[in-house]
This record gives structure tokens, C-alpha cells and sequence, in this order.
């Protein structure tokens, strides 16, 4: 059983065929086993578990990779989500005109399993629902849907090892109070760092001038030295990406 | 005769080298212009109306250089061209449902309604487009038919293009009995649309009871999917519907129809009749009976 403490820095040699390794990645049970020319991987999805301590999970999917019969060594990378996050709060966060907040919104990690540098699968620990964020159906992005509690102190927040946090500094310059109903998180553009144990993600500044579309967001590329990097950006943000994320930033 | 033999005097072969040399000249100036097109506006076109433009300057530019090559040759480039003319008057007349499906053609790639991969509904026939030519718009069909569709059809009649934007509503349209909980359905059929990953979350599922049938109240419950994932949600919730108002006990009528003797008479008697042998009596028990 691998332990979640250490899934970043989760690499082993594997001795001989029928060598196998599982873990419970948030709702997703994964086990691993080398055979003599492939590796396998099974996996399936569970509720979250009862009183009794039982989880019960649904069908095991199977993924196969063949390759050499030295090839043994097997790794393990936590990153970020491959499409953008739209996050509700369960509440509806109002931020006063001239004011400026921070808010610690967590996300759901993905995990890249690899052997000898060829990725074997890549899964998320909980499947999230699709949604579709943009001004009308014909334009937009299809992102994960989520909750989150829009906390303003992120040792308030429920850390789990597959979930990563992320800041998102709103700074209302506007007249108007702003009413934040949903959020779009774009993680594919943001870094995965770990700082004593815990997953975060590069910070976002969105200032808003006078209107939502106009929203100007920025990716905070300096983290603090005190974190390691563990996963770069999924999509280097480009000129136009980037441009496009600030429009639909918030709405 | 004596045209002809000053035709075949000593200028003849200087003129035929000159003709030659126009020709050739003439294909590799149209190859030079093809190629400027194609790096002028081969970024603002899509591969299909980008091949027809360069075809036509290919066309356009070597027919010059012919026309002068035969004037080279001693024809009469004038007598030459309306001797063109009378023949594309000719041809125009016997090739009408051809220019017609050509200038169709011309429309059906400057409107760009959809393009190669696209799938579309002409009339009762859907399918992925595989190529829009001048002529007709050739499709795949599901059954892994090969359908050609003139491009007059194409421009005449309506057209559905399936997969023009990136995520498309299913409408659900389903029944509950009469004496079913409207607002219990409502709760039940958001849950699966809740439960189901593929079901989007943005734009919201929408719940309408749409009218009052004969046997039914009718209700339409539209959901919003990916275009890729449109066919599997389809699946999924009617299969999830229908397994959840079974779980909640709301009942998913059949036509019904409904006998009433009247107050004033006596109730029908009911006789059941098996085949040959047995004949059952069932006794009169209420005024109204029902009968499916």
C-alpha cells in the first residue's frame, strides 16, 4: 500500500514480475502490478466511505502497457487537472466596492502513474462533473464543475493529500459591490507546488475595473521559497489563452 | 488551300517554338501564382475552399498564356473565343443541372453552414461530411453508407449541421400517470442529471410539463452534454430516468382507455373466452371498468 504522504516522491524499483502496489487516491482505488512483459493498471471509484469503514466501489477499469521485461521502475506525479475549474461557493461572497480579498479555493488532483519514464494512466481522485463556462452556448469552454467554501483562511480549509489550494486575490476597484456566484479556476495554466506537506497551486490576482468582463487576471509566476515545484503548467499560457481566461474569469 | 500552305511556311516552326514555350512558360507562372495564393490566403481559408481557389488561379493564369499561344500560331484568338462562347452557350443549355449544382457549389463553400468532419441532416439522411466538392457534398452515414448529395439539394432544402457548436441539449420528453407527484418527478429527474458525470452542470437541466394527454401528463426534461459525449448521455439518462421513477414508484402509463356504461344502466359484463375449451364468467363488481 503506498502512503499519500509521500505519493510526489513515490519511486520504486520493482525486483520481479508479480510485484504489485495499491493505494486510495481520494475516491479512486488503483492497484499496480508488473507482469512479465507489461505493467497493468486497475482502477475504480467508490463512495465515500460508510460508518462501518467499508468503501463500495463500482466496475475495475483496466489499462495495460507493455514494455520491456527490465523495465521496472515505477513512479507516481500529482498534478493538476487538465481542463479549467469552475468553482460555486456554496455561498455567494460579495466583495464591497474599493475593497480587496483573498480567497483559498481547493481543487482536485489528478495522478500521472509512470514507469520508466512512459506514463501508464492518468486519472483524477474524484470525477467531477462537466460544465460549460462562457457568455452564451456557442462560445465558452468546457470545464470540471465543483463546490468550494471560498475560504478567507486556508488553514480553515479541509486539506486532503489529493487536493491542492489555490489564491485567488480579488481586488474590486470598481463602484459596485461585486457578487461572486462562479469562479473559473484555469489549472491547467497554474504550476503545482507543495509547501510542509500540503499541495498548492501558483496564486491568480484578478482586479476588476469596472465590469466582470473586464477582468483583468494574473498568474502569479513567483512562488514563495519556501515551496517545491512538483508539476509545471499543463498548457504554458499563451497570449491569447490568457486573454481569453480574463473575460470569463468571473460572472 | 492557300491559307493552309502559308500556315506551313518558314514562320510556322519559329511560331510553334514560340507556342511551346508560352505553354511551358504559361505552367510554371500558373504553379508560381497557385503557390503566392496559397501563402496569401492559405491561413484565412480551410483546406476545401482553399484547394478550389488555387485551382481556379492555376486554371485562370495557364489559359491566358494558351490563348496568346494559339495566337502565336496564326488562329484568330477573337473567332477563337467566340467560337467558346457559342459552345458554352450550347453547353449551358445541355449541362444546365450541372452549372446549376456548380454555382450551388460556389455558395455552399463561401457560406461555410459546415465544413469536412462536420455531421449534418439533409431531409432524412445524417451523416459526417467527407468532402464538399463543386458538384455534390459527399457524406458517411452511421450505417456506414456513401451518400452523394447534389449541392442544389444542399442550397434548396434545410440543413442541420449536428456538431457546430461544442455541447448540444437532449430533450428527454416522458409521461408520468395522473395521479403521479409533478413535484416528486421534478426532484427524482434532477438527481440523475445531478448523479451523471456527462450531464453538464452550466447551462441547467430544464424541467417543462409540456401538456396534458390521454394518458399522460407530459413532461420534457432537457439536458446539456459535451458534442462527443451527446450520444452516451442520451443512453445514460433515459436508462437512469427510467430505472429512478420505477425506484420512486411513479408509474410511466400506457395508453389507457376508459368505459362508462352510464349511470343509468347496469355495469358490462366481462366474459373471457381461452381457445376451445374453458369459458370464465367474471362477475360485476362497480360501475366503471377499466380496460387497456
Amino acid at each position: 500500500m503506498i502512503a499519500l504522504n509521500d505519493i510526489s516522491r513515490f519511486e520504486v524499483q520493482s525486483t520481479s514480475a508479480g510485484d504489485g502496489y495499491c493505494l486510495l487516491f481520494g475516491q479512486a482505488f488503483i492497484q499496480i502490478q508488473r507482469h512479465p512483459n507489461e505493467w497493468r493498471a486497475e482502477y475504480s471509484y467508490g463512495e465515500p466511505a460508510r460508518e462501518n469503514g467499508w468503501i463500495q466501489f463500482g466496475e475495475l477499469n483496466t489499462s495495460r502497457l507493455i514494455m520491456n521485461a527490465d523495465d521496472c521502475t515505477l513512479k507516481l506525479t500529482p498534478k493538476l487537472a487538465n481542463r479549467p475549474i469552475v468553482v460555486r461557493p456554496l455561498t455567494t461572497v460579495e466583495i464591497p466596492a474599493g475593497k480587496r480579498a483573498t480567497l483559498y479555493i481547493s481543487t482536485i488532483l489528478w495522478l500521472e502513474i509512470i514507469v520508466n519514464d512512459t506514463p501508464l494512466l492518468e486519472l483524477p481522485a474524484v470525477r467531477l462533473s462537466d460544465t460549460w463556462f462562457g457568455p452564451n452556448t456557442r462560445e465558452g469552454e468546457l470545464c470540471y464543475a465543483s463546490n468550494t467554501r471560498a475560504r478567507l483562511n486556508p488553514k480553515l480549509l479541509e486539506t486532503a493529500p489529493y487536493k491542492a489550494l489555490t489564491p485567488v486575490e480579488i481586488n474590486n476597484r470598481g463602484s459596485k459591490k461585486l457578487s461572486l456566484e462562479r469562479l473559473k479556476v484555469p489549472v491547467p495554466a497554474l504550476s503545482l507546488l507543495e509547501n510542509e506537506g500540503d499541495y498548492w497551486t501558483s496564486g491568480l490576482q484578478a482586479s476588476i475595473e469596472t465590469e466582470l468582463n473586464s477582468a483583468k487576471i494574473k498568474i502569479d509566476y513567483h512562488p514563495p521559497a519556501s515551496t517545491t515545484p512538483i508539476a509545471a503548467p499543463r498548457q504554458p499560457p499563451e497570449k491569447g489563452v490568457l486573454h481569453r481566461a480574463l473575460n470569463l474569469f468571473l460572472e | 488551300m492557300e491559307p493552309i500552305n502559308e500556315l506551313y511556311s518558314e514562320l510556322w516552326w519559329s511560331n510553334l517554338l514560340r507556342a511551346l514555350l508560352l505553354i511551358a512558360a504559361g505552367y510554371f507562372a500558373a504553379k508560381i501564382c497557385t503557390k503566392l495564393t496559397q501563402r496569401l490566403v492559405g491561413k484565412r481559408l480551410s483546406s476545401h475552399p482553399l484547394g478550389v481557389t488555387t485551382n481556379a488561379v492555376f486554371w485562370i493564369v495557364w489559359l491566358l498564356f494558351l490563348v496568346n499561344a494559339f495566337h502565336q500560331m496564326g488562329f484568330k484568338v477573337s473567332v477563337l473565343l467566340g467560337a467558346a462562347g457559342i459552345l458554352s452557350v450550347a453547353l449551358g443549355f445541355a449541362s444546365q443541372t450541372s452549372a446549376s449544382n456548380l454555382i450551388s457549389g460556389l455558395f455552399v463553400l463561401g457560406e461555410r453552414s459546415f465544413s469536412i468532419g462536420d455531421t449534418i441532416q439533409v431531409g432524412t439522411t445524417i451523416g459526417e461530411v467527407l468532402a464538399v466538392d463543386l458538384l455534390s457534398v459527399k457524406l458517411r452515414t452511421f450505417s456506414n453508407l456513401y451518400v452523394r448529395i447534389p449541392n442544389e439539394t444542399i442550397i434548396k432544402s434545410e440543413v442541420t449541421n449536428l456538431t457546430k457548436y461544442p455541447i448540444r441539449r437532449f430533450d428527454l420528453r416522458i409521461g408520468i400517470a395522473y395521479n403521479a407527484d409533478i413535484a416528486k418527478t421534478r426532484e427524482v429527474m434532477f438527481k440523475v442529471a445531478n448523479d451523471n458525470l456527462l450531464c453538464l452542470e452550466e447551462p441547467k437541466p430544464l424541467f417543462i410539463v409540456s401538456g396534458f394527454n390521454t394518458s399522460s401528463v407530459d413532461i420534457q426534461f432537457s439536458v446539456w452534454s459535451a458534442q462527443e459525449n451527446f450520444l452516451t448521455l442520451k443512453n445514460t439518462m433515459q436508462e437512469q430516468v427510467k430505472l429512478a421513477l420505477d425506484d420512486a414508484g411513479i408509474e410511466i402509463p400506457y395508453p389507457h382507455l376508459s368505459l362508462y356504461s352510464g349511470t343509468a344502466t347496469k355495469p358490462f359484463p366481462i366474459e373471457i373466452h381461452n381457445i376451445g375449451e374453458q369459458k370464465m364468467t367474471i362477475p360485476n363488481r362497480g360501475a366503471n371498468r377499466e380496460r387497456s
